[in-house]
Formats: structure tokens, sequence, C-alpha cells
């Protein structure tokens, strides 16, 4: 190896991250395809484990106020409605509507102290799944890749062993544009975006999009292919890019998606034990919840879990709001806390409990993160749906929780603090990019390599931000 | 310029030598007649090369005569050891021994020259990559020392080693101390690892520096004014090895060889790989590449051809001038070309490239029995007269042009409805590209009244107009030099920021109530643009002029620019448009990426980059008559099928390469197979999906999406991706969305199952004409019909199960999935 190695990275990429790449940029097509297609060549120097990360999202802003930061000693119209309950870790204290996080809160770790400046949904989306201010506050569609893409892009489109695909992104049905949650993977190109599973697994009905072969289908898809091996014959030696075998073997992946029994049974809920099932509970959060569990385990790297509204296509209840957006004018915030929290705490510590008894909590990290947290004040006024007056927080990305869990990763821990109305970080304070380092490193990615954008720019992965120290894995 | 040192061999022994003898000649960059070495410090290159032009400097055996006052090593390196004079003699061994001799002298000896920061030391950090981007040349430097970009703004560097985080960098009464040498030999920890040893030259000037007490540079220290390299190219052989020899040229008239201080950055390693003492290594594989040599901000570019060397055959006659030089550089290059292809191919071939669209089954057959010699061109000539050409080459400038709705509200869409329609028409009516480029420059008023200026609405930075209209209309990609000097090109950052004073006094009325009203007007104002990093006020400068131009304030400046763009004299804007189309019809620009051109990214046909630009400016940018004769030459009509000399060229047209349908071409294309019809939101129904007018369509369709189409971000053709992913099998193979198209009741399936006057030969070969433009071969034939048969048998066995018209209809779905799936559907071939 070259004695430029280490900042250099590999000899090839040499001139690339010398200075922005131009040369580079010259390289054909075929070289692109054969990173798709060779899946872990890009930066097979970095990638050291087969770990992976479950990445739960609650769009629209998870209250830190009646979740994981309670602030009990604060005025009547910050600290609200709800009360803390003591947890099996002492002083690790956490909202009274999360009685079942309460009996494993030694199984996993709250940070506190995350801050962002984006205080528009876009612009937060953005800046929270991009790992980079965004260029434009508003709107979602990104200016840089979301991590996920980014992950697919260094891993490769599928995973070798097992035929799952690397990055997976679980929404409600009508959520499933990839820039819906700010997923959209700019320069990467549309084929970096995760594999989009739209649908609540819930519903009896759930079939996941592109992946089922219906059972009609079966014996057509078998003559169809039987005469596409006949007549599908030019010959792929014509094309020296590479595209064709690209495809090729794509078109084999895709069948074996389709045919592996492996790859079907990963999103097929129905083989799971009832009880399991049950524990998770029947609604949108906890069985993608349970969905996301089932396909890291049958291998997938990067598993997006969008838990928005609980129950979707069921009527909202009176005063709340469909997902965590909860000013006021949406919903009346304790009401909808108190429909949506126990869901929420069901799903969730259903998940942290399977992993840890499955023994997968070395491998997987689990990761709770939302847009930005809400405003300690509440800001009561009237909701459109209940005109009378009630309250509600708005959106503040000055403080925020996140939570993490397993990724053989010391547990029961507090880490950081926000002052004592739930304000500003003022211990640890940290950005969304030491989360996203910490989950870098335990994917056995380096952080600091660089991609290339369109214009031939080096673009480093993550551009700030260094592993959370107390979350270093354990030896 | 090269000297070549060949004269001290004597004729005589020529006229003694075998046929087996290796003729040589001996070179040195600095050169002059012999090899000159004016100080301790120098050094010379010496490269032996034979008559062929094959590198042999460590083949030969090297010595000094008389011994004693210089050394000469296996690699032909001379270092001086003192004064004295004498000569070089390089010996090839052998049956017939061959030597040949050069003089050398050495003086100046005792006198060392002082060290100087820019032109000594920079350069080292450079060629230890201490100042790479991804190192201490980071925005914020790596662990609080930050060094500038490849050495470009020396003085900074000075600063930062020399003053900076309290001196503590430098030790200058015990140099060997200092913290930048200790870390940079890993005598104190170091993240980016050991980069020096203690024992090489580049150690040795650092410390010497830093005990000559750390000036920037002594009194009287030149500029380098140029560089060159020696050879500038050869033609060899994969596998074979090529030393170069690197001269700087200072302003003070001296020279000096730079061959192991330069360097070295290979563009296609695959090709030919670049060692760090200017050593070139051949791969095993033929085609053409560049290497760049770089010593501070200037460059030179050495060429490789390797030739494959096969027996050519009978090459065909030349049609126009592509032919020419694409066949010269096959017959150099020893690649056979294919064969011309047959008219099912052509017609395919020519009407997806030129109308983006599959032909019909009618336009087939009609082409097929056609007897007419000229046929072909008069296709051309057809399809460029059609509205398909227009739909299809508006949607290829409105990507580039960012013909963007963004999160815009109706009044935006309809803006960029009238920017595509002003493309659209343009292409149409055939606009001069000359005045096309120019309209859309130094465009003003309201976009309802000029569409042209919703360009501006679209891209709002000076900058990024600057960089857009760089890269589309100049194919020079200026991004890079706004944080430094462009490191592939002369550009600094004054050039930039000049060239952006062009666009400096645009300014916007907003009209709230009627934003398409939106009005964009010079302000009346001194063009100016501030370098942020000199602070100085640019003022407008065009791009390779001395002195910026006066231009009043009353004046809009980018009418100087457009007029510069369009001077005949002006070798930028017909040069990339060619270039650009080039790559259209064949996959691979002459220059790759297409936008790109500089002296260090060479084009494969220089000749041939020129004739084109040339006669597409004497045509008067006539864009048709350049694809009519992109698409009459017999190089665009060869066949991607290789012959068993071919199958590995990438880059000299020896034979067609096969492209896979843009997104929109192969939506439209699936349509015309299955007989589906686009649906998109403000859109006429049943619109081509080469017609959309903006990212609205890929956003709307997870089909265009995933094959690539842009959303129209960039100003980059790259933005278009044509790779093969996972989600497009699974879309094709799996989807509802096709399944959908395939049963639709109006659908082609569904037309050919109730069609039962017809044979099923007949209908078969339909489907064959429509998607492959040619009829099935008898096996594919077979396939088809067993096919049919075995639907209606297992229809007949339990019609119950199976309905006859349903089997009917199942069977013609199966076949056009199958037809749609094949590599030679997707692909133009």
């Amino acid at each position: 190896m070259s004695p430029n190695r280490f900042c250099s990275g590999p000899v090839s990429r040499r001139s690339f991250l010398e200075v922005g790449g131009l040369s580079a940029a010259g390289l054909g097509l075929s070289d692109f395809l054969r990173y798709e297609a060779n899946a872990a060549s890009h930066d097979a120097n970095h990638v050291s484990n087969d770990n992976s990360v479950i990445f739960i999202w609650l769009p629209g802003g998870m209250p830190h106020m009646e979740t994981y930061d309670m602030k009990p000693d604060a005025p009547m119209e910050y600290r609200g409605e709800f009360g803390p309950i003591k947890t099996n870790v002492p002083g690790m204290d956490i909202c009274e509507l999360l009685p079942l996080h309460a009996k494993i809160a030694d199984k996993f770790t709250i940070v506190r102290s995350l801050h962002h400046e984006f205080s528009d949904h876009g612009g937060a989306h953005k800046r929270m799944m991009t790992g980079r201010p965004p260029k434009v506050p508003t709107g979602t569609v990104n200016d840089a890749p979301a991590v996920t893409n980014i992950v697919k892009e260094i891993l490769g489109g599928t995973v070798a062993e097992s035929g799952m695909p690397t990055c997976v992104a679980a929404v409600d049905t009508n959520r499933h544009a990839v820039d819906t949650f700010a997923l959209g993977p700019a320069y990467l190109g549309a084929a970096k975006t995760p594999f989009i599973v739209a649908g609540d697994p819930s519903d009896p009905a759930f079939k996941v999009q592109n992946i089922g072969v219906k059972k009609a289908m079966e014996a057509r898809l078998e003559d169809r292919l039987a005469m596409l091996k006949g007549m599908d014959r030019l010959r792929r030696e014509v094309d020296e890019s590479g595209i064709m075998e690209a495809m090729d073997s794509f078109n084999s992946q895709a069948m074996e998606m389709l045919t592996s029994e492996q790859v079907r049974d990963a999103f097929d809920l129905t083989q799971e034990d009832g009880k399991t099932r049950e524990r998770y509970g029947h609604h949108a959060y906890g069985q993608r919840g349970l969905l996301a569990r089932r396909l890291v385990e049958a291998g997938s790297r990067f598993v997006t879990a969008v838990w928005e509204n609980p129950t979707p296509g069921k009527t909202i209840p009176k005063n709340c709001a469909s997902n965590w957006d909860s000013h006021s004018v949406n919903c009346h915030i304790f009401e909808d806390l108190k429909w949506r929290m126990p869901r929420y705490d069901q799903a969730l510590s259903a998940l942290i409990e399977d992993i840890y008894n499955r023994g997968m909590d070395e491998k997987v990290m689990v990761v709770v993160a939302s847009d930005f947290g809400h405003t300690p004040k509440i800001n009561p006024a009237r909701g459109n749906k209940s005109k009378v007056i009630q309250p509600g927080r708005d959106h503040w990305p000055k403080a925020m929780s996140v939570l993490v869990s397993g990724g053989n990763a010391p547990m029961g821990q507090v880490i950081g603090a926000t002052d004592s109305k739930g304000e500003h970080p003022i211990e640890r304070i940290m950005t969304p990019n030491d989360l996203w380092a910490t989950v870098y490193q335990h994917l056995g990615i380096d952080y600091n390599d660089y991609l290339q954008n369109l214009d031939g720019l080096p673009m480093q992965i993550l551009p700030f931000g260094k592993p959370i120290e107390e979350l270093a894995p354990m030896a | 310029m090269i000297f070549r040192l060949s004269f001290f061999v004597s004729a005589v022994f020529f006229a003694a030598m075998s046929v087996e003898a290796t003729e040589f000649v001996l070179h040195s960059g600095t050169g002059g007649g012999s090899v000159e070495i004016a100080g301790p410090d120098d050094r010379a290159q010496v490269i032996a090369m034979t008559k062929q032009d094959r590198d042999i400097t460590r083949e030969v055996a090297f010595r000094i005569e008389p011994s004693g006052f210089a050394a000469i090593d296996s690699t032909g390196y001379v270092t001086p050891l003192k004064n004295g004079k004498g000569l070089i003699i390089a010996k090839v061994s052998g049956e017939v021994p061959v030597e040949v001799k050069a003089p050398i002298s050495v003086s100046n000896f005792e006198t060392q020259r002082p060290i100087s920061f820019p032109n000594d030391v920079v350069p080292v950090i450079t060629r230890n990559h201490c100042n790479a981007g991804a190192c201490h040349a980071k925005a914020s430097g790596q662990n609080g020392f930050q060094l500038s970009l490849l050495g470009y703004e020396p003085q900074d560097d000075f600063e930062q080693i020399v003053t900076h985080s309290r001196g503590r960098r430098v030790t200058p009464s015990a140099a060997a101390h200092s913290l930048v040498l200790q870390k940079a030999t890993g005598d104190l920890p170091h993240q980016g690892g050991a980069r020096l040893d203690k024992n090489s030259a580049d150690y040795t000037t650092i410390r010497r520096w830093i005990e000559e007490g750390l000036a920037y540079r002594p009194e009287n220290d030149p500029d380098i004014e140029r560089i060159e390299v020696f050879p500038k190219s050869i033609v060899t052989k994969p596998g074979s090895k090529q030393q170069l020899a690197v001269t700087a040229y200072f302003s003070d008239g001296t020279k000096r060889d730079i061959t192991r201080l330069a360097q070295y950055e290979a563009n296609q390693p695959d090709l030919a790989e670049a060692g760090e003492s200017g050593l070139i290594t051949i791969q095993e594989k033929t085609g053409s590449t560049a290497v760049l040599l770089r010593f501070q901000e200037h460059i030179d570019t050495f060429v490789a051809t390797i030739p494959q060397g096969s027996p050519i055959g009978n090459m065909p006659q030349p049609r126009n001038f592509i032919d020419e030089r694409i066949f010269k550089q096959l017959s150099l290059m020893g690649l056979p070309p294919s064969g011309e292809i047959d008219d099912g191919v052509f017609l395919r071939r020519v009407t997806l490239d030129i109308a983006g669209r599959l032909p019909t089954v009618e336009e087939t057959e009609a082409f097929l029995v056609s007897v007419d010699p000229k046929k072909r061109a008069a296709k051309i000539d057809v399809l460029l007269a059609s509205p398909d050409y227009a739909d299809y080459f508006a949607g290829k400038w409105t990507a580039i042009l960012r013909n963007k709705v963004d999160r815009g509200r109706d009044w935006v869409a309809r803006d960029s409805h009238a920017f595509h329609a002003w493309v659209r028409t343009s292409i149409n009516e055939n606009k001069p590209f000359d005045q096309f480029a120019s309209e859309l420059v130094v465009a003003s008023g309201k976009a309802i009244e000029n569409p042209a200026v919703s360009w501006y609405r679209v891209v709002k930075d000076q900058k990024e107009r600057m960089e857009n209209v760089a890269q589309i209309f100049l194919g020079i990609r200026m991004q890079c030099a706004q944080c430094h000097h462009h490191p592939y090109e002369q550009w600094s950052m004054d050039d930039y920021f000049a060239f952006t004073a062009f666009f400096s006094t645009i300014e916007t009325k907003n009209i709230k109530k009627l934003p398409e009203e939106d009005i964009y007007f010079h302000g009346r104002k001194l063009a100016l643009m501030k370098n942020p990093a000199s602070g100085e006020n640019m003022k407008p400068k065009l791009l390779g002029d001395a002195e910026p131009l006066d231009i009043p304030a009353m004046k809009d400046p980018r009418f100087d620019l457009a007029n510069w763009m369009r001077a005949k004299e002006n070798p930028y804007l017909a040069r990339v448009l060619v270039n650009r189309y080039w790559k259209h019809f064949f996959s691979r620009g002459l220059v790759e990426p297409e936008d790109d051109i500089r002296p260090t990214n060479p084009a494969t046909h220089p000749e041939l980059l020129e004739a084109l630009a040339d006669s597409f400016r004497e045509s008067n940018f006539d864009l048709k008559e350049l694809v009519r004769t992109i698409c009459n030459s017999r190089t665009y009509q060869l066949s991607s099928d290789p012959n068993d000399n071919n199958a590995d060229d990438v880059q000299n047209y020896a034979r067609y390469y096969p492209k896979r349908l843009p997104a929109e071409v192969l939506l439209d294309s699936v349509n015309d197979i299955t007989g589906a019809t686009n649906t998109f939101s403000r859109q006429p129904q049943a619109v081509k999906a080469v017609a959309l007018p903006n990212e609205k369509g890929t956003q709307e369709s997870e089909f265009l999406m995933m094959f690539g189409r842009p959303t129209m971000d960039t100003a980059c053709e790259c933005e278009r991706t044509g790779e093969a992913n996972l989600g497009q099998s699974l879309h094709l193979l799996n989807s509802d969305t096709i399944q959908k198209k395939l049963t639709a009741s109006t659908g082609r399936a569904a037309t050919l199952a109730k069609a039962k006057d017809r044979s099923d030969e007949e209908r078969i070969t339909e489907l064959y004409f429509q998607a492959m433009s040619r009829k099935p071969d008898a096996s594919e034939m077979g396939i088809a019909q067993a096919h049919l048969k075995k639907k209606r048998d297992r229809s007949a066995a339990d019609p119950k199960v199976l309905p006859p018209a349903q089997a009917e209809q199942e069977a013609f779905e199966d076949i056009i999935w199958v037809l749609l799936n094949t590599k030679e559907f997707m692909f133009n071939r």
C-alpha cells in the first residue's frame, strides 16, 4: 500500500481526494456501476462489521418535556400536565406516559442535549437526515444525501449473504415519496434511495410493493422467466460499459428477492408468533417496529421506521393529530399524547426488549430521533378542529432528546442536560452530527471519508461531529 | 524545448552497426547541448530513448567519465559531487554493444542557493500530500494546522508554519526538533503517519530552510513562468514504462530539472500509472490517456497512446471528415472497425437518438421495403424535421438549463412551461446555437414576455449563474477557482470573480401579486465583483484576457460577454457544443466529462474535435446540420457487435457503444409496446415523457426517478444517470405499474388477443417490429408460438379456470412482458 494511504485513501481515488476529483469525474459509468454491483467494494477498507441500525423517526418532533427530559420543577406553563416516574435505573426519571420504558431503562441511554438551528419541519428534516445544514431552511428536498443514502452508497444496494436490501424505509401509505421525510439522495442519484415499504404492517392486507408475488402470478412469472431466458439474447459483450452486466446481475438479485423465501419471509410478519406481535402492539408503531427487527435480523443494515400516525386509516380521536406536530392549532397536546404515547411506549419497549432477548443488542443499534423538540413553554391557542383554546407546543430545535439502545454501547445513562426550563442544553452540548458519527462508527463507516458531488467536489461524509464518547462500544 | 544529445554518436559507429543493434539517443529536460548542473542542489534526469521511441533508460548502463565529479544512478538521475566536466556514457550491452555519449558539466558546486519557501518548501509539502484536500488543506485544517490547497497560497502557508500556534511549529536553533519535521517523520504521533524519510531530499530541504532562518524567499528569488515535460506524448506498448523529465523555467532565464519535485497525477490509472519519480507504467490495456504534472500552480500534460496493433484489413471508405479522422485513429491503434448495421438497426438507432422514440410498426415496415439508396440520409432529414426532435432535445436542454418549478406555485409552473416552449421553439426552428446562447445570457424583462429570463429565476446566485454559463456554454468548470486556484486549469480566483462580474449588475423587481411579471434587468451600475480573498473589487474580464473591460454603468455587461462567446474566434462555445452532441450520439464525449474541456483533460481525437467545432461555426451554429453530419457518418452506422479484435475498445469508436434508453424514452417505449399512455398532472392526457417541461414529472413518476431522469438541480449532464439498479429490476419485473400497462383493456395485448383474424406469426411479428424494428428469428417465433399454444391448451383443459379469451390475452401480456425486459429493448444498440 502506498505511503499516502492514510490521508488520501486508496490510490485509485487519490486524485479525487486531493482536490475535488475532476479527474475522477472522468471515470466511466462502468466504474460507478462496479461500485454498485460489487456492493462493498467502495470502501472495503473502512467496512469492518455487519452491524445494523434501526432508526425510528418521529416526524413532527418528539416533545422532550413529555418524554425523556422532564422538568417537574419548572413553572406550570412549562412543565405541562404529566409528571416524571422512576425507572429501574436510579436517577433516570422519565415521563409517566412511559411505564414500560421505566422497566427497561437499563437497556437504553438518553441524550438530552442535541440542538440545531432549523425550526421549520422541512429544514429540520433535512438537517437531521443529512447531517448538514441545508441550503434552504424549508422544504424536504435534500441538497445533500441523507445518511441512509450514504450507507447504501458505501455498503452497496443489497447485502451479499442474504440478498436483503441494505437500506429500507418503512412508512405509512402515501408517504412513500423519498422527499416526504427528506430521504432524497441528492447527488448520489435515485439508485441510492432506500427500499421503501409503504403501508401499515398491522393491516391484515399489508403487502410489500414489488416484492410479494401474487399467487396467481407465480406460475405466470415462471413462464415469463423461462421465455425471457430464451429471448433475451443480446450478448452483453456488446456493452463494455458494464451496464448490461449490472442489469443482469440486478435482475437476478431481484428475482432472488422475489423468489427467495428468506427475503420474502423477512417482510412477512405472519411468521412471528402471536404473542410477539401482541407484545409490539397491533398498530402501525408496533408492527413497523417488529418489521424493522425482522429486517435487520435477516441482514438489512439500516432500517428507517417512520412512526407517524399510530393508527393510519382509522379516525384520529378528537383533539389529536396524525403526527407529532403538537401545536395547539393541531391538537390538544396532552390529549394527543395520552392517545399516542401508550402505543409508542409499547412499541419501543417491545423492540428494545426483543433485541436484547435475542442477543442482538451488540450488533443492532436502535436510535430514536425526530426533527426537533417542542417549545418548553406551552403556547395555548384555538384548535383548528376543536375551535376551543387548548394547550400545545411549537417547534424547538434549540433542545431535543434522542434515545439510543444497544449497539454494544453502555446503557442506562443520561447524557447531557438542558437548563431548568428545558430550553437550552447546558451540558454536553451536541449537534445531530455527533449522533450520526456514533451511528457511522457503529456501522464501521469512516465518516471522514469523502464522496463526490456532481461538480466533482469532495463532500465529507460528515462535515463535522464526533462519536458520542459515552456511547463508545464496550470492549 | 528539448535538446537532443545524440550528436556524440559518430557516423562511423552507425555504419558499423548490424541490424540487431539498438539505436538510441539521450535526452535531458534542461538540455542545452549538455547536462549543465549549476549548483549543489541541482539535479538532472537523463532519458534514453530508442529511435522507435521506446524508453530504455532502465536498460542501459550509465557511467560518467571522468568519474568523481557527478554520479548517475541506474534510473538516469544525475547528482553533482564537485565542479567538473565530462561525458555521460550510456551503454546497451548484447551482441552488438552500443554506446551513446552526452556532455555534462557541474559548476558553482561551492555556492549553495538559499532555500525559497514558495519555490522549494511548498513543492515538498505538495508532493507529500500534506496540503491535500483531505488533510491539512481541509476547510477546517487538520488538528489546528491548516495549509492552502496544493500550496496555492504560499504566503498563508508560510505564516501558518512560522508564526501561528505561537511559533512552536519550527525551531531554527534545533531544526531537526521542529514540530513540523517531527510530525512529518512520525517521530511524534501524527494522524497522517510518517510522510518524510529523514534521509530524503525532501526532508533536507525543509530542515535547511529552518536552519537558514525561515526566510520567505531569498533576494532575487525568481518566479516560475512555466513547466514543461519531456516527452510530451508517446505511442507505446502495453506493459511498457516511460521515464519523464520535467523542467521549470524561471523569470530570470534559468531553468531547473524538477522531475523529482513535481507532482504526477494519472487521469486513468487503469491505463497508465504515474510514480513519484516521474516513471510512468503503462498498464496491460490499450487506448490513450494523459498524466497531469503539477508544480505550484503550473501544469503540463503527458499523453500516452497505447495501440492494440491488430491487423486492420480493409478499412471502410470514409463518408465525411468524421470518418476520416476516426478511421485514421483506428489504423494507428490497430483496431479493426465492426461492420455496418442493417436497415432495421439503423432505423431504430437513429429514431431513438434524434426523435427520442421507437420507430412505429408502419415506419419500420416502410423503411425495410424501401429500395431508395439514399433512404438513410432521407430518414435523418425527416426525423430532424419532426416535432419529436424538438421535444427530445428540448428535454435535454431544459434539464441542464434547470427549468425547475421547485416549490413554486402555479405561476412558476407557467413560467417553466414558457421557458420550455422557448427552448423547444428554438430547437424546432433551428435557431443558430450562438443566438440561442446569447438570448439566454442577456435575457432581461418579464418571463411572460421573454421566457429566456426564467433561467435567472431558477439560477439566482451570481456566482452560480457564471458557473452554469461557463459549464454549459464554454465547457469550463470554474467552480474550483471560487476558493483557490483551479488545480487543473489556468484559472485563478481573480479570474473567477472577474468573470462573475459580468452577472453582477442584474437586479430583480418582484411583483408580489403577479410573480410571473417579476422583472430582471441591468441595474445601471458599474459591474464589479469582490474577490473575498484579496478584498479587491474585480472588473469584468473575459476568460483568457489579460486586462479587464471598461464597461460604463449604463451598459449591461452581459452584452460584451455574449458577443465574446459567439465571436467566430471564440474557441469555447462551438467546442463544448459539438462535444456534448457527439456524446449524445456516441455515448462518450471526445472529451469526458463532456463539459470539462481543458488542456489537462485531452480529447481522444483532438483534431476531430476541432474539425467538428470548425464545421459547426462555419455552418453558422446549425444544430440540425451537426446532427446530420454525425448521423450520416459511417462511424455512427457501425455495428455494436464486436469483432475478434475490438471488443475492449471504449474510446476509439471501432464499434457503436450501446446505450440504455434514457428514462423518458424508456417510459415512452414501454407505453408504445404495451399500448398504454402517460398521465401527468398539469399536462395533456397521454403526454410523452420526453415532452415533460420541468422537474415535476420526475418527482411524480417512480419510473422516471428510478431510471434516472434528472430533477434539474445542476447544469451537469451527469445528473442524468443511466446506471442500473435493483429498484429498476424490481419495477420492470414485478411492479403493479407495469402490470397495469400490460393488462389495460385498450392495450396492445388486449387488442392483439382479440384480433383473431390475424395469424400468430403476424401478431408476433408486429410486436418485434414495434420493440426491436426487426422480424423475430425462427427461435424467437417458436418460443412465442409455443407460449400461445401452452396457454390455449391450458384453457382447453379447464376453460372454467382459464377462459379462452383470458388465456389469449395473458399469453400476449406475457410475450410483451418478456420483450420489454430484454436488453435489446432497453438499449439503443
